[in-house]
């Protein structure tokens, strides 16, 4: 859409006069005017005439009437589109309406809503928004804000990029699935507290308590019943048990069996003490007599001992008598064998001596000998190093260095001859008859021609002397060989030779003879490494030792002799030992002896003691009529005991079936199981009316059954309505996941190419800058010199000149497609200074000139400003 | 001239019905409870003076006294109407001691059958019940039947309570113990059989009753008691009377792209045929598919059967698969974002590598942004 004129009448300050502004190029449009001359009326009034339905009695249409109009307020638009010219006509409030019309022909194409709606297809917009006035057309005062896509220009920019972040509906449906998300969950993603999703997994844990609750009811109900089942199974059982009867008559018969067997009891109990009695009297009497009889034995047989006692004692005293004389023998001969014993262990030192003595003996003098030797070898070596010596001092001193030095001289010598010979003069020698055979060199005889005249060489001519070469080289090498001569000359005669190599021969054998003396020195230096004197010293203190221990020797031989001859075959070790076991043998014989000497005296005392203890007359006779008294005292006592015995037995043989212990014991296990049936029982009745009324009670209540099934029933539920709950949760969840990640990428994608177009136009005002934009499309941040800010931060001029280009980027992309918008500032750029002013006037001119250019109308009221913009300039007419 | 009585089971008194609200489930207890007067009408309709109950008259071994005694006072106030009434799986005559309460409260008319022995209830007619002592006795309590004797010519009628083998039960053939040839070989005129809810004809001789006021979903059961005419040399006469204040429809809807208008319309059609829908608990079982469109009209329907019927279980809806065609996405009318939300959700639910969970939230959650566009519309 580009527009070409718009006329205006009965709006803001223009009345039924209008206003007209014609001649709108495609380019860049200047309106120029003081203030309150209505531009911004102009801007409003073509808002609402392009996106207003003509119907419309709205309070925005009302207050921009003109103040003194009576007519509606009216505008004619013309634009073209796609090449083609249209005028839309509106007239809202009075006589509405609406036209569109094709320029060209005339035609007027649609009228009223239909117009407005084919207006609406031309400029891609939606008649139910008010325009792009956000976006493209800034209205005085707003052009600080940002770009914000109000739905309308990204509906119209999505056909032609093919991309959308989704607009309004987007949103709505984002914020839709929000809002109902924030029923089920906190910004932070946990459930929400009264949410529909946590309300109902409480729901499902109240009820999974319930649940355990009543089913804990039902199982008591249910328990106490068979409980209750089981109880009075028990009482009937034990009440119509017929064993109870049964065992009160056998309580009854077990009394009294116990009765009479109690009296039976008594009678045989006093029986049989008396015939216990009657035992015991006769038990009495017999032991009596035994014990009499007993001592009677004893006694005899202690005197008897009493006797042997005697016999032993003295034949102990003896035995000891024998033993002490016996020792007393062993001791003297043990005294004087251990005297022997000690005299023989001093004679076995003195041998020990001697042999020692003829071992140091022997060493030293084999260490005599070796002195000896080492002393004549010793002086062997001295004479022969005295004869090296003299030797050595017959030779001339050379030395092998001196031999080199007198090679090197004689190599000198020759080389220098050498050099010599080679250094020749070639002469031509041309003889007279006179002078043939007169002419010689060395011993050749010379006649005419050439003659190779060598360095060391003389031409001698007989009679007149020698012709030499006297070249300079060769008179410096003859020179050098005189000096060498002399130096080896020289050499000769210090070493007193003839040539180097009798000097060799000479210091080979001074060498010989030194290495030889060196030798013999060493070896006169290890013989004596302390010197002669040392050995000398050694050898004679040997000799004199040896002397000394020869004759303290043969001394102690003597004395050893002596004694050898003393000692007697005999091994007095053995003979001590021998006798000391038998001292041993003769002292344990001794104790013994008097232990048993000792034990006897004591059995004698007891055996004493014991005849006066039994206290039996001496007399056998006497012993033996107390015998015969208490024997008859015994015989009466088992008779009459035998007769009690007899009438105890046959007493017994009367006695009941039963034992009275028996009779006891069943007595009291009839009435224990007696009186234990009539607990149990009374107990049970007990648990029964307990029961009985603990189940009264709990069917008095609810169903316990039905509880639990209902609660089943409705947890049942209810997990289902926690799992509905989750289920709308995650469809929700996606759903926003879904949207947030398209939209990310589209808006991505949208706004690149916004990007493209931006990025040129901002380098001109601001080099170096670059824009992000935000979800409203409007510029967010602005990244400079490396530091990124927020385009709040940024001062208001700045932000101004940022929304402007931005806007004019996106102009010039819909015009790049096709769908080329007018971008309408008004009052704009008043915040700039001037070089920014001017470099965003030079931005406007480059957008709307070129092939695509962007129209653009500039409404100020800075004359002095817009002059250095250029552009169109259009001034208002009435219309 | 034949002998009359009324065969019905399983009255389950007591029942909670915790799937519903407090007083939905009020209402179905109440019903079940009620229904026994019905019974007693229907027994007098049919000339019947015997009310043969066979087994779980009650939902639970131990009762409340109201729960117990307040059918009791009712099955009195039928005084005409001689009641028998025998133990069941759920209502044992066991450790429990409910059939001891029962005995110690019941009016004369009213009697329990607590051993396995023939009971003279009427000249020449004689009741052979087979009595549960606990949940779970793992023996064929029938058994005794074929060695009791009875007089030559009289009216032999078991009762007995359980699954018949090769028939089924109501807990999936756990208690398929009776042999299905036991009216034969006990030499019964008619066995009147209980546990089974719906009524079932086993053998001319051999019947469930089913219950009288059903109380779960089940296809084609809607409540009912039988009456029975037994003649000798003759086979038993059965008649179905209705008795059920309830309806509990079950239907199994396999759901077709554009055909929803149509599917929902038979199926609300099909729920009028029986009691008011305010007096139907109808469940479910959806399968198949639905367009963008069919869902807003599904869910219309729901919305409409949810508010009249007494309750609308609906099962299975995030089986069906919603079928989204281009148009679809073009007709949310919006590109960009909204659009590629869409198309990648619906990539999404038809994704074979996700769950089949992840796809069916996949699924719905672009049935919600759908949603969202039609409210936006």
């Amino acid at each position: 859409m580009r527009l070409t004129s718009i006329c205006l009448r009965n709006v803001g300050p223009f009345g039924s006069e209008g206003v007209r502004l014609a001649g709108i190029s495609p380019g860049l449009n200047v309106v120029c005017e003081t203030n309150e001359f209505g531009k911004s009326s102009i801007l409003d009034a073509l808002q609402l005439i392009l996106y207003q339905p003509f119907s419309s009695t709205k309070a925005d249409v009302k207050s921009r009437m003109h103040a003194a109009s009576t007519d509606g307020f009216e505008g004619e638009i013309y634009f073209e589109v796609d090449g083609r010219q249209y005028c839309f006509w509106k007239r809202f409030l009075k006589r509405k309406g609406a036209r569109l019309l094709d320029v060209s022909s005339g035609d007027i194409l649609a009228v009223d809503r239909t117009a407005e709606e084919k207006l609406a297809s031309l400029l891609r917009a939606d008649v139910s928004q008010k325009g792009p006035s956000g976006l493209l057309w800034v209205k005085q005062g707003y052009s600080m804000e940002a770009v914000k896509d109000d739905g309308q220009i990204a509906s119209r920019l999505e056909g032609e990029l093919g991309t959308l972040i989704g607009g309004d509906r987007a949103r709505t449906y984002l914020t839709r699935v929000n809002a109902e998300l924030a029923e089920y969950l906190t910004p932070s993603g946990q459930e929400k507290k009264g949410g529909p999703l946590r309300r109902a997994r409480e729901a499902v844990a109240a009820t999974q308590s319930e649940l355990d609750e009543a089913l804990r009811r039902r199982d008591m109900t249910a328990s106490i019943g068979a409980e209750l089942s089981r109880v009075t199974a028990d009482i009937t059982r034990l009440t119509q048990d017929a064993d109870m009867e049964t065992a009160a008559q056998q309580i009854e018969q077990a009394r009294a069996d116990m009765t009479a067997a109690r009296r039976f009891a008594d009678s045989l109990e006093l029986r049989q003490a008396k015939s216990t009695e009657a035992a015991a009297a006769a038990q009495r009497a017999a032991t009596r007599q035994a014990e009499y009889i007993s001592a009677c034995v004893s006694f005899d047989k202690t005197r008897e001992q009493l006797g042997l006692l005697d016999a032993q004692h003295e034949q102990s005293l003896e035995d000891l008598k024998t033993l002490k004389t016996q020792r007393t023998e062993l001791r003297r001969s043990l005294s004087e064998n251990e005297t022997r014993r000690d005299e023989l262990d001093r004679v076995r030192k003195r041998r020990d001596e001697i042999q020692r003595q003829t071992q140091r003996l022997e060493t030293l003098q084999k260490d005599q000998q070796r002195l000896g030797a080492c002393l004549e070898h010793y002086a062997a070596l001295k004479s022969k190093q005295a004869r090296l010596t003299e030797h050595l001092s017959d030779l001339p001193a050379l030395t092998r260095a001196d031999v080199e030095s007198l090679r090197r001289a004689a190599d000198e010598v020759q080389q220098y001859d050498i050099e010599l010979t080679a250094l020749s003069t070639p002469l031509y020698l041309e003889l007279t008859e006179a002078g043939a055979g007169k002419v010689t060199l060395g011993e050749n005889i010379l006649s005419s021609g050439p003659v190779e005249l060598t360095g060391g060489s003389a031409l001698k001519i007989a009679g007149i002397g020698e012709i030499r070469s006297d070249e300079r080289q060769l008179r410096e090498t003859r020179r050098n060989l005189d000096r060498a001569r002399q130096t080896q000359a020289d050499l000769l005669a210090q070493f007193s030779v003839s040539d180097a190599a009798e000097a060799a021969t000479i210091a080979d054998q001074r060498h010989e003879l030194e290495e030889s003396r060196k030798h013999i020195t060493a070896e006169m230096a290890r013989l004596a490494p302390e010197g002669l004197s040392a050995i000398e010293t050694a050898f004679h203190s040997a000799e004199s030792e040896i002397r000394d221990l020869a004759d303290h020797l043969e001394d102690t031989q003597a004395e050893a002799s002596e004694a050898e001859d003393r000692d007697e075959d005999i091994d007095i070790g053995e003979r001590l030992r021998t006798e000391r076991a038998k001292l041993e043998v003769l002292d344990d014989a001794l104790a013994a002896a008097r232990q048993t000497l000792a034990k006897t005296q004591a059995e004698q005392a007891r055996l004493k003691e014991k005849l006066t203890g039994l206290n039996l007359p001496r007399d056998l006779t006497a012993r033996t009529a107390g015998a015969e008294k208490l024997a008859g005292e015994t015989l009466d006592a088992e008779a009459k005991a035998r007769a009690l015995r007899a009438d105890t037995e046959a007493l017994k043989a009367s006695a009941p079936e039963h034992s009275l212990d028996l009779l006891q014991a069943r007595l009291t296990r009839l009435e224990a199981a007696a009186e234990t049936a009539r607990q149990e029982l009374e107990t049970l009745k007990t648990n029964a009316a307990r029961l009985q009324a603990r189940r009264e009670a709990a069917f008095e209540g609810g169903d316990a059954e039905g509880v639990v099934a209902l609660l089943e029933a409705r947890l049942e539920t209810e997990q289902d309505e926690l799992a509905r709950r989750n289920r709308e949760k995650d469809v929700r969840v996606l759903l926003r996941d879904t949207l947030v990640e398209t939209q990310t990428r589209l808006r991505e994608a949208y706004t690149a190419p916004v990007m493209a177009e931006l990025a040129p136009l901002l380098s001109r005002v601001f080099p170096g800058a670059r824009a992000e934009l935000g979800d409203a499309l409007g510029v967010d941040s602005v990244l400079r010199q490396g530091k990124l800010e927020k385009i709040a931060q940024l001062s208001g001029g700045t932000q101004e000149q940022f929304a402007i280009l931005t806007r004019l980027a996106y102009a010039r992309l819909l015009a790049r497609s096709g769908a080329s918008a007018p971008v309408i500032l008004d009052d704009a750029l008043v915040y700039a200074d001037d070089a920014r002013r001017d470099a965003m006037f030079d931005v406007l001119g480059l957008v709307s000139s070129g092939e695509t250019p962007i129209q653009i109308l500039y409404l100020s009221c800075h004359s002095g400003a817009t002059r250095h913009l250029g552009g169109n300039r259009i001034t208002p007419q009435p219309w | 001239m034949g002998f009359t009585f009324i065969h019905t089971a399983d009255w389950q008194l007591g029942k909670s019905f915790g799937q519903f609200p407090a007083d939905a489930g009020a209402a179905l207890r109440r019903a079940r409870q009620n229904v026994i007067a019905r019974i007693a009408e229907a027994a007098r309709g049919a000339g019947a003076e015997h009310v043969l109950v066979a087994g779980d008259v009650w939902d639970s071994a131990i009762p409340s006294h109201a729960t117990l005694r307040q059918p009791l006072t009712i099955m009195g106030e039928a005084g005409d109407i001689q009641w028998w009434l025998l133990p069941g799986n759920h209502d044992p005559d066991g450790a429990d001691g409910l059939w001891d309460r029962i005995d110690d409260v019941k009016p004369k008319n009213v009697h329990t059958l607590r051993r396995a022995e023939a009971f003279e209830i009427c000249s020449d007619v004689f009741l052979l019940p087979a009595p549960w002592a606990r949940i779970q006795h793992g023996q064929d309590l029938t058994d005794w039947m074929s060695g009791c004797e009875t007089p030559e010519g009289a009216l032999r009628i078991g009762i007995a309570h359980g699954g018949v083998r090769g028939f089924g039960s109501e807990d999936n053939g756990a208690r398929e113990i009776i042999p299905p040839n036991r009216a034969e070989t006990a030499k019964l005129d008619y066995l009147a059989l209980g546990d089974w809810h719906g009524f079932k004809t086993i053998s001319p001789r051999m019947a469930y009753s089913g219950t009288p006021e059903p109380d779960r979903h089940k296809s084609g059961a809607r409540g009912q008691v039988l009456a029975v005419t037994l003649k000798t040399g003759h086979l038993p006469k059965i008649e179905s009377l209705p008795t059920a204040s309830y309806d509990w429809p079950l239907v199994d809807l396999a759901l077709q792209p554009g055909a929803v208008k149509t599917l929902t319309q038979e199926l609300r059609r099909s729920l009028e045929t029986g009691h008011p829908l305010r007096q139907t608990h109808a469940r479910v079982n959806l399968s198949g598919e639905m367009t963008v469109e069919d869902w807003a009209e599904f869910e219309a329907f729901l919305e409409e059967m949810t508010g009249e019927c007494a309750s609308f279980d609906v099962r299975g809806m995030s089986d069906v698969r919603l079928v989204v065609v281009a148009e679809d996405i073009d007709s949310l009318d919006a590109q960009g974002s909204v659009r590629e939300t869409a198309e990648r959700l619906a990539a999404r639910s038809e994704n074979s590598d996700l769950s089949r969970g992840d796809r069916q939230i996949a699924s719905d959650a672009l049935r919600l942004l759908f949603s969202y566009a039609s409210q936006t519309a």
